[in-house]
């Protein structure tokens, strides 16, 4: 019996039996599109559904045709806005929140946890349409809780002019997802011995500069990993805008990310018929960006932090 | 000195208080101000509904004219059946690669942890022309098929860590007596990672049930439709019917929240058992 | 340095309270070491000291003043943790010189620097690096050293901050057994040359004899005793300090008291074989009231002459080399109670498994304990054996 062998042996069902079924379903429904997307992009398909190869045709035309290229620096320099605001503001809120609730004898912690997170769990699309309510200027509650902090002139319409789609969706983001980076920040800090802050504290520092001086540099490494998580996240980020501003992500493409962009791409929207070579092409784009940032984050940054035995 | 000492928790917990209010208030404004008469809504935003205001004509309306219930099932048995194929496949692999070395098995384990930072969205193109060719396209199978493969690779990876650390000697001892592979994966293995099986469990779950690309461009049909993509459908068609708006959002909210609530525990062991360093 | 005073300092989480009003005084430059079984509350009461908890009740006194509500580094101390808790990201440099390099005067309170100026903090880094041999190491991370020399960094963080009282939480017992003789004496030449206010926590009674000049016992969150190191073991106040400092542990024989003199009592062991007049003032000791008697292994010999006797057969022998230990039989006739009686003998002993021995002790050596476990007060110190008689 093949089943009974020992692990020396040469030939086991046992294993392919164990490791198939998730290879197989994982690499046709995952590596397969993956790499069968990045093929497509080197094609064109003609109106008739006819593929031919057009080499990197379709780049050229990303890049060089001015009504594409005009999309995709905006999808691009908008992805990069909305990765950077989740980057200065989402984690750094995490950050603070778990080293506060890592605070030694504090009570309740686990209250405000669950209670802090608990936006994470909720869809995106659920999340969008709340925010879209409350800054709704036809409900007019925005205005009302401004009011309460003094702005009686209260909110300009947040989703409805250019220059603040973006940032308001992008705020929403970080509502929704600061639980995040504070669950991961908040486990590693547990990780941090009590006697290096007992030690630090004898040495004459305060919780703060405890904070500071030891425990945040021993968890640079999850603080590295939350980012390049929140990199792939936000490149990867469609449902928000899609469910507050449509394919379209307005006012005038204001808010349009990468994900939109392949979206529309791909589907086509108004006038403009769907185009699957084109949409691999974006898609391949992303895939690019996402690698380098993966790439960046596996290469430069974990090599150089080291992971201190705690 | 004495002050700051006293104050210290105080100011601590007015900060998490006022953040808890940061991330509470919106949700609960919704879910308020759906039991209430739509003059109510706009009159008081900020009040409980009372006897005056109360008024069920939202969720009326949108039991009456969407298929809420088919949306919830259709949610629920894509996201069952995915959290099972997830579940007892990953367990599978990552027993695998945890226990056996065989030429390759490197290779197997990097080629597997590739989909934990690529997204599967990336090959939608290509995907959506496999699910057509197969006569898949709009049928729950294609979403269960494509949330199982986006939930193996991380399954796979923190399962296999888990598996790694049981001792030997209870594997070793089963064999001495006979017992197959099969088996030992089964009664053995299978019952000792389960605290693992729950965080994985937790981390399949809530993207799958969230989701809405893929019920957007695979399964966007009225009988398929999950409740994420029935919301964003019942939303853009009744976008001015305030009550049925924020009666639908509190219909997918409310489930959501309970569970959280009565689950939140293991979540969160979950989270912070470090199983995602 | 500084003398240091706690007056009934209690300690509770949430109802339950772990220390009990402990009184202990500590002079200038005095070792204290605090002993105890695990669980005793003697760690609770070194970070009472240090500042890391905050006292539920009482008062500290560091150098003759209340200290209750300061900081740790308010008070002047250092302390070197068991396990050494050296900063993994810094130098060995950087972590001696990390308390001297917080202060109130760098920007956002000590955040990005300040304390002492640069060359005074080199200077005093280099000073303790010195006493300790730890110059070729500054460079170096925690990680690249040894445990004797985390052990060392440690010690050497303490000593850059110059504390007025230096705490010790079980600073040697992550260290295996030879380094953990070498390390005790260093901390001993460091005590004599600092002349520093210590103390020092341990389950370790061998470590808390040798470096002590006094020791306090700890049970359950109370003062079990306080004394020299030889007045614990000479002079036990109570059954609990007799146990735990000794090794092998004193053994203890039931007896009932059957006469009560002015400055002795007579009492019968529970076997009812040995019957004994026992050299103790009788307190308040009614007759028939149970008693117990101590007797410590090193205190007994073998031996058959008129003196404190009884016999029994061998059960185990320990051979040591320099002594054996004897583990006498508990049997039916047997006139010990359940508790393993234990014998040293010299090393060249000829006893075997089996054997029948017979022992005997000095009636200076004997203690007595009433039914509470209080030791009763022994009237002679001499040295005179005296025979039992049989019942």
């Amino acid at each position: 019996m093949a089943s009974q062998s020992n692990k020396g042996s040469p030939f086991k069902t046992h294993l392919f039996v164990f490791l198939l079924p998730a290879v197989l379903i994982y690499s046709a429904f995952m590596i397969l599109p993956l790499i069968d997307t990045l093929r497509l992009s080197f094609y064109s398909i003609e109106t008739d559904g006819a593929t031919s190869f057009a080499g990197w045709a379709n780049y050229i035309t990303i890049f060089t045709d001015e009504r594409w290229s005009t999309d995709f620096v905006n999808a691009l320099k908008n992805n990069f806005l909305f990765f950077l605001i989740h980057m200065l503001v989402q984690n750094p809120i995490g950050i603070f929140l778990a080293a506060l609730l890592s605070l030694p004898r504090l009570k309740l912690k686990n209250t405000y946890r669950t209670l802090i997170f608990m936006p994470t769990m909720l869809s995106v699309v659920i999340i969008g349409f709340i925010w879209q309510l409350i800054l709704s200027p036809i409900w007019g509650v925005g205005d009302t809780l401004v009011g309460f902090v003094g702005m009686n002139d209260g909110l300009p319409p947040l989703l409805g002019e250019e220059s603040t789609t973006l940032l308001t969706l992008s705020l929403v983001s970080v509502w929704q997802f600061v639980g995040i980076p504070m669950m991961l920040i908040y486990a590693a800090l547990l990780n941090v011995p009590d006697d290096l802050v007992d030690a630090a504290i004898v040495d004459g520092a305060n919780q703060w500069t405890a904070f500071w001086r030891i425990k945040l540099p021993l968890i640079l490494p999850t603080v590295a990993m939350v980012s390049v998580l929140t990199f792939v996240a936000n490149f990867n980020a469609f449902d928000l805008i899609y469910a507050v501003k449509g394919a379209l992500a307005g006012p005038n493409f204001s808010s349009d990310i990468m994900g939109t962009l392949f979206y529309r791409t791909f589907f086509g929207f108004q006038l403009q018929p769907g185009n699957p070579s084109m949409g691999a092409t974006v898609a391949s784009l992303m895939f690019l960006v996402i690698l380098c940032g993966v790439m960046i984050y596996l290469y430069a940054i974990q090599r150089r932090l080291r992971r201190y035995q705690l | 000195m004495r002050n700051s000492r006293r104050l210290g928790p105080l100011a601590v917990h007015a900060l998490l208080i006022s953040y808890t209010i940061i991330a509470l208030f919106p949700i609960l404004l919704i879910i308020f101000n759906s039991f209430k008469s739509r003059k109510a809504i706009f009159k008081s935003p900020l009040s409980l509904p009372d006897a005056n205001t109360f008024d069920l004509v939202g969720f009326e309306k949108v039991l009456g004219s969407s298929s809420f219930d088919v949306y919830f099932l259709n949610s629920i048995s894509v996201t069952v059946m995915s959290l099972a194929f997830v579940l007892v496949l990953g367990a599978m692999a990552a027993w695998a690669l945890a226990e056996y070395d065989f030429p390759g098995s490197d290779f197997v384990a990097l080629f597997l942890a590739i989909g934990i930072m690529i997204p599967i969205r990336l090959g939608s193109v290509s995907l959506l022309k496999i699910i057509v060719s197969l006569g898949l396209i709009n049928t729950l199978t294609a979403l269960v098929l494509v949330y199982t493969a986006q939930g193996l690779p991380l399954a796979i990876f923190i399962l296999r860590e888990f598996i790694a650390q049981i001792p030997d000697d209870l594997k070793e001892a089963a064999r001495c007596d006979g017992v197959t592979e099969y088996r030992i994966f089964w009664s053995i293995i299978l019952p000792l990672i389960r605290p693992a099986l729950a965080t994985v469990a937790v981390f399949t779950m809530i993207p799958v049930w969230n989701d809405l690309w893929f019920p957007l461009i695979l399964a966007p049909g009225e009988d398929t439709a999950t409740v994420t993509l029935g919301i964003q459908q019942f939303i853009g068609q009744y976008v001015t019917d305030w009550n049925a708006v924020l009666a639908s959002l509190t219909l997918a909210i409310v489930p959501i929240l309970i569970l959280y609530l009565v689950f939140s525990r293991q979540l969160i062991r979950g989270l912070t058992s470090g199983a995602v360093k | 340095m500084a003398d240091i005073k706690l007056s009934g300092i209690r300690k509770s989480y949430g109802s339950s309270e772990v220390l009990h009003g402990i009184d202990i005084d500590v002079k200038d430059g005095e070792f204290v070491v605090f002993v105890g079984p695990s669980g005793c509350g003697k760690s609770t009461l070194l970070r009472l000291i240090a500042g890391l908890e905050t006292i539920s009740d009482g008062e500290l006194q560091i150098a003759g003043q209340k200290v209750n509500d300061l900081t740790p580094s308010q008070r002047k101390i250092a302390m070197v943790f068991q396990s050494y808790a050296l900063y993994p990201h810094m130098t060995v440099y950087q972590n001696m010189a990390f308390g001297l390099t917080l202060g109130k005067k760098g920007p956002l309170g000590g955040l990005l620097g300040g304390g002492e100026n640069k060359k005074m903090i080199e200077e005093k880094v280099h000073k303790a690096a010195a006493s300790l041999k730890l110059e070729p190491l500054l460079k170096r991370y925690p990680r690249e050293l040894s445990g004797g020399q985390r052990q060392r960094v440690a010690i050497g963080r303490a000593i850059v901050r110059d504390p007025n009282v230096f705490l010790f939480d079980e600073p040697l017992s992550n260290l295996d057994a030879a380094l953990r003789v070498n390390t005790r004496l260093e901390i001993a030449r460091l005590h004599q040359e600092l002349e520093a206010t210590i103390i020092y926590v341990t389950h370790d009674q061998v470590e808390a004899m040798t470096l002590a000049d006094k020791i306090v016992v700890l049970n359950d969150g109370y003062v079990a005793q306080c004394g020299t190191p030889l007045e614990l073991y000479h002079q036990p106040a109570n059954k609990f300090v007799a146990g735990f400092i000794g090794s092998p542990s004193m053994n203890f024989l039931e007896a009932t008291v059957t006469d009560i003199g002015p400055e002795d009592i007579e009492v019968v062991l529970s076997s009812g074989k040995v019957k004994v007049r026992l050299p103790v003032l009788p307190g308040d000791l009614a007759l028939d009231a149970r008693v117990s008697i101590g007797i410590r292994p090193e205190h007994l010999q073998e031996g058959s002459g008129e003196v404190f006797r009884m016999s029994s057969r061998v059960k185990v022998v320990e051979q040591l080399g320099e002594a054996s230990y004897l583990y006498l039989e508990n049997g039916e006739d047997d006139p010990f109670c359940n508790e393993p009686f234990c014998v040293k003998t010299n090393g060249h002993s000829s006893i075997r498994t089996g054997d029948s021995v017979d022992i005997c002790a000095a009636l200076s050596a004997v203690h007595v304990f009433n039914a509470s476990g209080i030791a009763l007060t022994r009237t002679t110190t001499d040295s005179r054996y005296i025979a039992p008689r049989r019942a």
